[in-house]
């Protein structure tokens, strides 16, 4: 099935699992729920080691672009080999949400619209597939599920206004991380709040010195004592990218950027 | 919510990073294990009361493996107990130690301070490269230090970087107003000025200029 059918489909049937629950469904969202999810940002964050790697090359790569250029195959179970998915780079459609990260990139919306060709997105963190949702069909593949919810960029976008609207208590929950008030009927339970975040996927490698970059985080101290990054934040001098520059607490830096990451997001969005 | 778990019932097996020598020194959070389990494991965000590592995300020991792997995580060849009011850090040799907190604190402090005036050596010996590099570990070791930024700062304005100038008092501007910033920096410029001894061709050489650091002929 194609990923227009896809969505199509997933769109059919919030509508009538929101009838089921009593709630009218706009269709197209509309409000707050429109704006939010027309304009949220893609988000990418890493370690400070692999920040500054990437501020180096000049591209977000793909686990399997990485592997080749170190000469070393991927672990045969990782998620990624296993969902066929290795490929990729991946982005959050929301704030920062992959733990144990303390630096950042958003990119804007018009990424969506250049990848449209060859990037695809899901309702849902696809490596939550293997160990940490639990499907209503457990004896059906984990591949073929992910492929039956894979959706055009950045048309998917439809889906998640309705979802905001239908599923949350407010739009701006699903941004906050707030559980949403329906599960909704893809039928996942189980793990965090990456169950019914959006996740795009782009080929390959996304180059990071491009008109797309919305902002950049990193802890202060990284920016100045890191070469390869101090010349990626110069060039956002220079062209006006957005800077956000923080301290961390050593235990606990992914909360320091996330708390950021929302801090920007409401600023400019809400 | 997450249990609490008592230090004294874990062990730590490595921290939640991978560090590069521009990162260093650095403190680290570790990855900690049960003694009694070793297959469970738990990683950050965590924060520490009385005594107990709270809110943590356990995971088992497979996925650390995984994590290492993915260069998420660095894993020690060997365990060792977890202890209240101690922290975990990697020194400039990728040496790691696990030490008191005020303790962890002077040696980094003290770190900072040998950098700084090392850096400051280094400029004034128009070492640039070497100033960086020690501005680099000054910053690491307590970012709070606005030296090193003036430091790198000055070096900016030599090369004739005003962005990159720009940029660091954009970073310094939380600890220091832009206007002593940028006196700071005027003197960093200063001291490589009086002790290069760049002569323009076209200027006489003044006497005796340079002689007080020849070395003194045997």
């Amino acid at each position: 099935m194609s990923g227009q059918a896809n969505l199509d489909g997933l769109c059919r049937s919030l509508e009538d699992y929101g009838q089921k629950n009593g709630i009218g469904v706009p269709n197209p969202s509309s409000g707050a729920a429109a704006h939010l999810s027309d304009s949220l940002y893609l988000a990418h964050s890493t370690s400070g080691e692999k920040f500054s790697d990437i501020c180096g090359s000049g591209y977000l790569a793909s686990a399997a672009r990485l592997a080749a250029a170190r000469s070393q195959p991927l672990a045969p179970g990782g998620a990624e080999v296993v969902l066929g998915t290795a490929g990729s780079v991946f982005f959050y459609v929301s704030p920062f949400r992959y733990p144990n990260t303390g630096c950042g990139f958003l990119f804007a919306k018009t990424l969506e619209s250049d990848r449209s060709d060859d990037g695809v997105a899901t309702p849902f963190d696809s490596g939550g597939l293997l160990k940490v949702f639990t499907r209503l069909d457990a004896a059906e593949p984990p591949r073929a599920f992910l492929s039956r919810h894979e959706l055009p960029i950045p048309e998917h976008r439809r889906y998640l206004g309705l979802s905001m609207e239908v599923l949350f208590d407010k739009p701006e929950d699903y941004i906050e991380g707030l559980e949403p008030r329906l599960p909704g009927p893809i039928g996942l339970t189980g793990g965090d709040h990456r169950r019914w975040t959006h996740e795009v996927r782009i080929p390959d490698r996304v180059p990071v010195r491009d008109s797309h970059l919305q902002a950049v985080f990193a802890p202060r101290s990284r920016v100045a004592a890191d070469r390869e990054v101090e010349d990626l934040f110069q060039w956002c001098v220079g062209k006006g990218t957005d800077r956000i520059l923080f301290d961390t607490p050593h235990e606990n830096d992914f909360e320091a950027l996330r708390q950021e990451c929302l801090e920007y997001i409401r600023g400019k969005l809400y | 919510m997450a249990t609490p778990w008592n230090l004294d019932d874990l062990e730590i097996v490595g921290y939640a990073d991978v560090l590069k020598e521009t990162m260093l020194p650095s403190v680290v959070p570790p990855v900690f294990r049960l003694k009694t389990d070793a297959q469970r494991a738990f990683l950050p965000p965590y924060s520490f009361n009385a005594g107990f590592l709270c809110n943590a995300t356990e995971v088992p020991r497979s996925e650390l493996e995984e994590l290492r792997d993915s260069r998420e995580i660095t894993l020690f060849d060997n365990a060792f107990p977890a202890r209240a009011g101690f922290e975990l850090w990697v020194d400039q040799s990728f040496q790691w130690h696990y030490q008191r907190l005020d303790e962890v604190k002077r040696k980094l402090r003290a770190i900072a301070e040998e950098a700084i005036r090392n850096a400051e050596d280094a400029l004034r010996r128009d070492d640039r490269q070497q100033a960086e590099r020690l501005s680099g570990v000054a910053i690491s070791a307590d970012d709070r230090r606005v030296e090193p930024l003036a430091i790198k700062a000055a070096i900016r304005r030599i090369q004739r970087n005003s962005t990159g100038e720009r940029l660091m008092a954009e970073l310094a501007a939380p600890v220091m107003e832009e206007r002593l910033f940028n006196l700071l920096v005027d003197d960093y410029c200063a001291s490589q000025e009086q002790s290069t001894p760049a002569v323009p061709a076209s200027s006489p050489r003044r006497p005796m200029r340079g002689v007080a650091r020849m070395p003194v002929a045997a």
